[in-house]
Parts: structure tokens; C-alpha cells; sequence
């Protein structure tokens, strides 16, 4: 049965208290499963144990395939130099996609009192909590659609798309690109760092390289660090 | 209740550590669980990618459905002391072998009848109105109906978590927080 079928026959008297005990109790726990399973995967990813060897799978055997390539080839300079260049984006890649195992935190206090303003932004929000970026997406479509959408919007629509099941890093530079345009004081340090990232997954080291460098040179940035040791595993 | 007796492969717990587990999962103490099942996570996905040749993200999903199974059968007291390693290794691989079958194509006369119980009683539009309504709850409302109905947490003991004055009086109150929930799901439609 579906939303519809259901109202209807609540409003028509005919769902049981013992039926709506029994679908509440089964959406409770569709719902709290998924929780349950973000909180678990944020811990096995403290680990090391994450979902998205999607990276690294696309890294690994784009690697061994080159390996391969390298050793019929490695007499010709330019097989060896584009050897090169994969061998030394892959510890940068990985680490990057490492970084994109923690979702970044959404500031809800300053998303919150726009939430009324359209019901899209609340259902994006309860959507990236819940990590549901695919649904998230969605809804931050719909509000850009309406003409309402602001910076914070294009942010979270940014992040979605890096978070999502199949991430569009290309759509994600774009969204943080209308972010910045939108507002140019908001998010500057979280919007250089996901852009370095996005670039660094698009094996686009040389946007990648000035974009890490903004976040190692503002003062305000929680990044500093892990953009470092991006740049340093660039230069390995 | 499910059992399963070859050897003693039970996440390195004894009998009595493990209904330490399961007592302390009953209260609402997740952590004993959590630290024990979540070691164990990547032994169980090593183990499913070698045995049926997985992908490393559908052994992933398959564990971890399996996991949070585990964790309601635990809740429900349905699975006893035995071999628990296995049991969760062959639930995770039921799942993916399933989800396997029905992801390959077959053609409109070979599909089976399905069984009445196949389709979930709802569907993603329903979860998206139900959090909009679970927003609005009470927060005491949403302890109670968590704890009783997704935790499993058992009446008298929500009763000492709420400081409840008696078993009778929460089993009032959740009655209460049912139906408000029942009022804001479908008002929020």
C-alpha cells in the first residue's frame, strides 16, 4: 500500500490502531536502521573500513593497467611519463576520497531559520543528515528552481553531488562555483577545500594544486593539515 | 530461536559475556554491541568477497545489513549463543544472493508469483513524511517510541529511564505518543 491508500483509509476510519502500531513500528525501523547504519559506517570508517573503494577501484586498476602497459612500453618516454603521473595522483586520490568518508557537518543553526521560507530546504537538510544526498539533490533542484536558492543552498547542493552514490565532481565544482558567486564571504575555506578535492578525483592536479594552497594559506581554515598533506603526496 | 552449534566462533564472547550483551542491548547500551559486531565487520566481509567472489561494496552492503539484523534478532532475543560469526556470514550472504537474483534479467514468463509478503508495507514517500512528522514529536515522545519499538527497550525499563512513577503510566504515555504520531503523519501528508 501506498501514502495515498493509507490516508484514505485513515480518513475513512478503516486503519486499526493495532495496523497503524505494526506500520509505524516497521517505518520506525526503515528509518532508524539507515541512522544506525550512517553512525556504523562513520565508526568503521575511523577504521580504515570504508564502502567507496569506488576511488580506489577506479585508481587501483586504471594502475595496474598502466603497470602493465609500462612494462611492453617502457622503452617510449611518453608512456613512462603518463606511467608517472597516474602512479603519483593515486596516494593523493586515495586520500582525498578518504576525506569524503566524513560527511561535513552542515552548520543547522544557520540553515534552520531559513527552513520555513521553503519546505525544500528543511526536506534537503533532513535528506543530508540522513544521507540521503540522492533526495537531497532533489529537493535543493526544486528551491533553485523556485528562484529562493542562496549560497548555504548551492553549498549543501555541492556536497550532494560529491556524496552521492555516484558522485558528479564535475556538477560539485559547479554548484560550489554558483555558491561563491552567490555569496563570496560565505563557506570561502570549506568551498576551496571540496573544490581541491573534486579536482583532485577529476585527476586535475594543476586546479587542484592552487585551490589546496588557499586552504594552507587562510589562517581560518580547519583543513590546513590534510590540504598539506594532499599537496605532499601530490609531489611524491 | 535461530542456533548454531559448530565450534565456538561467537566474536571471541563467552556464554556469559554474551548475555551481557544482549542484557546491556536490552537497557538501550549499544556500545558492547557495537564495539564487538563492528570488529568483526571487515572478518565477515573478507570472508563473504572470498567465499562467493564479491564486490568489495556489495560485501560492504551485505554485511552490513546483516549487522543491523543481527542486532534486532539480539534485541528480540530470536538468536542464542552458538556461532555467531557464521550466522551473521550467512545471513549477509542470503542477502547478496538474493539481491543478486533479482538484479539479473529474466524474461516476463520466467518470473515467479510473487509471494504476498513481497512488497514492503510502505514505500519512500511515507519515510519522507514520516520524518517530517518524527520533527515535530515531542522529544519525549520520540525516546519513548524509539526505545519501545526500535531499540526494544523493555517497558519497566523505560519506565526507570523516564522516572516514570509507574510501568502502567508509560505504557499510557506511548499509547499517547502513537497516536500523535499517527495524528502528525497524517497531517503532514
Amino acid at each position: 500500500m501506498n501514502l495515498k491508500q493509507y490516508l484514505e483509509k485513515h480518513n475513512d476510519g478503516a486503519l486499526g490502531d493495532a495496523e497503524w502500531e505494526q506500520l509505524a513500528q516497521n517505518m520506525m525501523q526503515a528509518q532508524f536502521d539507515r541512522q544506525k547504519q550512517s553512525a556504523w559506517q562513520r565508526m568503521l570508517a575511523e577504521k580504515g573500513i570504508t564502502r567507496t573503494p569506488r576511488t580506489a577501484a577506479r585508481v587501483f586498476p586504471m594502475g595496474w593497467r598502466l603497470l602493465a602497459a609500462a612494462s611492453v612500453l617502457f622503452v617510449a618516454a611518453m608512456a613512462g611519463w603518463l606511467l608517472w603521473e597516474q602512479t603519483a595522483a593515486a596516494p593523493a586520490q586515495r586520500l582525498a576520497a578518504g576525506h569524503l568518508e566524513q560527511p561535513f557537518r552542515l552548520d543547522q543553526g544557520a540553515v534552520r531559520g531559513e527552513k520555513a521560507m521553503d519546505i525544500n530546504r528543511g526536506r534537503a537538510l533532513e535528506a543530508f543528515n540522513n544521507r540521503h544526498y540522492e533526495k537531497a539533490v532533489q529537493y535543493l533542484q526544486s528551491v533553485e528552481a523556485a528562484g529562493l536558492a542562496k549560497a548555504a543552498d548551492y553549498f549543501q547542493l555541492g556536497l550532494c553531488l560529491m556524496y552521492q552514490q555516484k558522485p558528479d565532481y564535475q556538477g560539485a565544482l559547479n554548484a560550489f562555483a554558483a555558491a561563491r558567486q552567490s555569496d563570496p564571504a560565505v563557506y570561502t575555506d570549506e568551498i576551496n577545500w571540496f573544490s581541491g578535492l573534486c579536482y583532485l578525483l577529476l585527476n586535475d592536479e594543476s586546479n587542484a594544486r592552487p585551490r589546496l594552497q588557499q586552504v594552507i594559506d587562510s589562517p581560518s581554515s580547519r583543513n590546513r593539515a590534510a590540504a598539506g598533506e594532499l599537496l605532499q603526496a601530490l609531489k611524491r | 530461536m535461530l542456533t548454531a552449534t559448530t565450534g565456538n566462533r561467537n566474536f571471541g564472547l563467552t556464554p556469559d559475556e554474551f548475555d551481557a550483551l544482549t542484557d546491556k542491548l536490552g537497557r538501550g547500551d549499544e556500545s558492547l554491541f557495537e564495539t564487538i559486531f563492528l570488529r568483526h565487520f571487515k572478518t565477515c566481509l573478507d570472508i563473504l568477497k572470498r567465499k562467493y567472489n564479491t564486490s568489495h561494496e556489495d560485501a560492504y552492503d551485505s554485511v552490513m545489513w546483516a549487522m543491523l539484523r543481527m542486532r534486532q534478532l539480539l534485541l528480540e532475543r530470536k538468536v542464542a549463543y552458538g556461532n555467531l560469526e557464521a550466522y551473521v556470514v550467512r545471513m549477509a550472504a542470503n542477502h547478496y544472493l538474493k539481491a543478486q537474483t533479482r538484479s539479473r534479467e529474466i524474461s516476463m514468463e520466467e518470473l515467479p508469483e510473487a509471494p504476498m509478503d513481497a512488497e514492503p508495507a510502505f514505500d519512500e514517500e511515507m519515510l519522507n513524511v514520516l520524518e517530517i512528522a518524527w520533527a515535530k514529536l515531542g522529544e519525549k515522545c520520540q525516546l519513548i517510541l524509539k526505545g519501545f519499538y526500535y531499540d526494544k527497550i523493555e517497558l519497566k525499563h523505560l519506565t526507570a529511564l523516564l522516572d516514570d512513577s509507574s510501568e502502567a503510566n508509560t505504557r499510557k504515555r506511548k499509547e499517547r505518543c502513537l497516536n500523535g504520531l499517527r495524528k502528525l503523519f497524517f497531517e503532514s501528508c
